[in-house]
């Protein structure tokens, strides 16, 4: 590698991620028209531009409760802290929930929370598209193995804690109807998101729920899931209130494999 | 190494086409084809499911597909992204294109992308470093791929010769093609202060597989390349000249921004037909 070009793209890459002018200006030549500076400038500009049209378009409900102008600082802010190390921009805000959480901006209300859910939905746009268990296939399974049955969720399923209603305003933003004010929730909720039939969705789960999808993902069985679920419902309905959540989620296309216990993949 | 290469430069040209846009998704596949082939973009179907590639699926059945990328960064100081390459040959391998381009550009270095079409110096010494990077992803890809034109708005002090040249020599010493993006020419044409004519008359007729067509933002000074906005005269004018000298190339109309309804680009791409049909006619 010959240094002179790797040098020049160092020294115009450190200027456009916010470096001193003076060593660029020199190497560029000016004109009449425009200077060395000014034609510089048109690059410094464009990356934060492009950055921030990246972030705006993947954060409508962060940009709806900071309001435009503080919306901006903070991505300007995020832009100067963070290079983008993935060539393709898609990936740029994968630190932003974390960032917004680090800084002084995470004292606002449902920032972090907005952050945080907003980039779960870019994530279940694009993960691979895993197998489906459907009804069918569930039904071909014999009753005596269902206690048994472990599951293997879609890989577009994203689970989050919510203590703020951010989830209602960024519905309402995609709805483009008018956002409800945020709230804090009377207790903390559990959130997901995930891609069904192509188009991201999201909800909150309701608390047995949450913990039932928890422990599927976690290996746990279809009798230890009723187990846990006898924590919110009598014995006599809890395998009832599991088939039924299992029902859902076969629906909501969350189940990508089925295992029985001791064998090694018995995929349906 | 290039010698697994088909000895003809050029690929078959396929007419006149668009830059596929989400937008256009329903439009372009309902009813009638109403275009020749579609140009999509690579990094857009790099992912690994969802929605863009089952479009992807249904527009491979309808139209001939071409990958142009933005990412390759061909002309960059660091080491050639193996991941990416790795990643753009599988999407080759599901799309079968009829050709894949990328930009005569760098797009970041020391791991830091500034994702912009940064402009090289016109030296010998990026020659070389971007003729060996070209000629290791055409070996990897099994292909010629296209190299595009890019607008700058800065000329280095280091160069050593005038853009046309810099990129005509990479093109036959790599053995690969050149996309030329008369928008492009034209906005760096007044950007720099060079003739757009010279430029056309400088690159090697054999090379050139395919035009994109573009708006930009005149900011008086500076023309500022946007490709958010219909073709001016202008470069309109241009492209005659264009086909005068490079004949049947494939041509589309490449809209970024602002994306305007479907039938508003398809009468830009009928006024391309309307320019090229009488002279290649004549020529013929």
């Amino acid at each position: 590698m010959n240094n002179t070009l790797l040098g020049l793209q160092r020294d115009f890459s450190r200027y456009v991620l916010g470096g001193d002018i003076a060593t660029m200006s020199v190497q560029v030549i000016g004109s009449a028209a425009a200077n060395a500076e000014q034609r510089l400038d048109v690059y410094s500009q464009a990356y934060r531009l492009r950055l921030l049209e990246v972030l705006g378009n993947d954060l409508p409900g962060l940009r709806l409760l900071a309001g435009d102008e503080k919306f901006e600082q903070l991505c300007l802010a995020y832009i100067e802290a963070t290079p983008s190390a993935h060539y393709n921009v898609r990936w740029y805000g994968d630190q932003f929930a974390e960032f917004v959480k680090n800084s002084a901006w995470s004292q606002r209300p449902g920032l972090t929370e907005m952050a945080g859910i907003e980039w779960c939905l870019t994530l279940a746009f694009d993960t691979a598209d895993d197998p489906l268990v459907d009804a069918e296939q569930m039904a071909s399974i014999a009753g005596e193995l269902w206690p048994e049955m472990q599951f293997q969720l879609h890989s577009s399923l994203q689970r989050l804690p919510l203590q703020w209603n951010v989830n209602d305003i960024r519905r309402a933003i995609d709805r483009e109807e008018k956002p409800p004010a945020l709230q804090k929730f009377d207790t903390p909720q559990q959130w997901i998101g995930w891609r069904k039939d192509r188009n991201v969705r999201h909800r909150l789960l309701e608390q047995d729920e949450a913990a039932a999808l928890s422990a599927a993902a976690n290996g746990s069985s279809f009798a230890e899931i009723c187990e846990l679920l006898c924590e919110w419902h009598d014995v006599e309905a809890v395998a009832m209130r599991a088939a039924t959540l299992l029902q859902r989620w076969v629906e909501d296309q969350w189940i990508s494999r089925l295992r029985i216990s001791g064998e090694t993949d018995s995929a349906v | 190494m290039t010698t697994s290469l088909a000895a003809s430069h050029r690929y078959p040209p396929l007419g006149f086409g668009l830059g596929l846009r989400v937008d256009h998704y329903q439009d372009l596949l309902e009813g009638e084809s109403k275009v020749d082939w579609l140009e999509i973009l690579s990094e857009n179907y790099m992912i690994p499911g969802g929605r863009p590639l089952h479009f992807l699926e249904r527009f491979r059945e309808r139209y001939p597909l071409v990958m142009h990328g933005v990412s390759l960064s061909i002309g960059s100081g660091d080491p050639l992204n193996r991941d990416y390459l790795k990643r753009l040959k599988e999407l080759a391998d599901r799309v079968q294109p009829a050709w894949i381009s990328d930009h005569l550009c760098w797009t970041g270095v020391d791991g830091k992308n500034l994702h912009d079409l940064m402009p090289l110096p016109y030296t010998e010494e990026a020659i070389s470093q971007v003729v060996e990077r070209v000629r290791e992803v055409q070996d990897f890809l099994g292909r010629r791929i296209l190299l595009e034109n890019v607008s700058s708005y800065v000329s280095f002090a280091s160069a050593q010769m005038h853009e046309w040249e810099f990129l005509s020599a990479i093109a036959e010493r790599a053995d690969c093609l050149i996309l030329l993006d008369i928008n492009n020419i034209y906005v760096s044409s007044h950007n720099h202060d060079f003739d757009p004519l010279e430029y056309l008359a400088g690159i090697p007729v054999d090379r050139v597989q395919q035009f994109h067509l573009a708006g930009h933002d005149n900011q008086g000074a500076l023309i500022i390349d946007t490709h958010d906005a219909p073709v001016i005269d202008g470069v309109w004018d241009l492209y005659r000249h264009a086909v005068r000298r490079f004949g049947p190339v494939s041509t589309m109309i490449e809209r970024d921004d602002k994306i305007p309804p479907l039938t508003e680009l398809l009468a830009e791409l009928q006024h391309a037909r309307e320019i090229a049909e009488p002279i290649l006619k004549a020529a013929a």
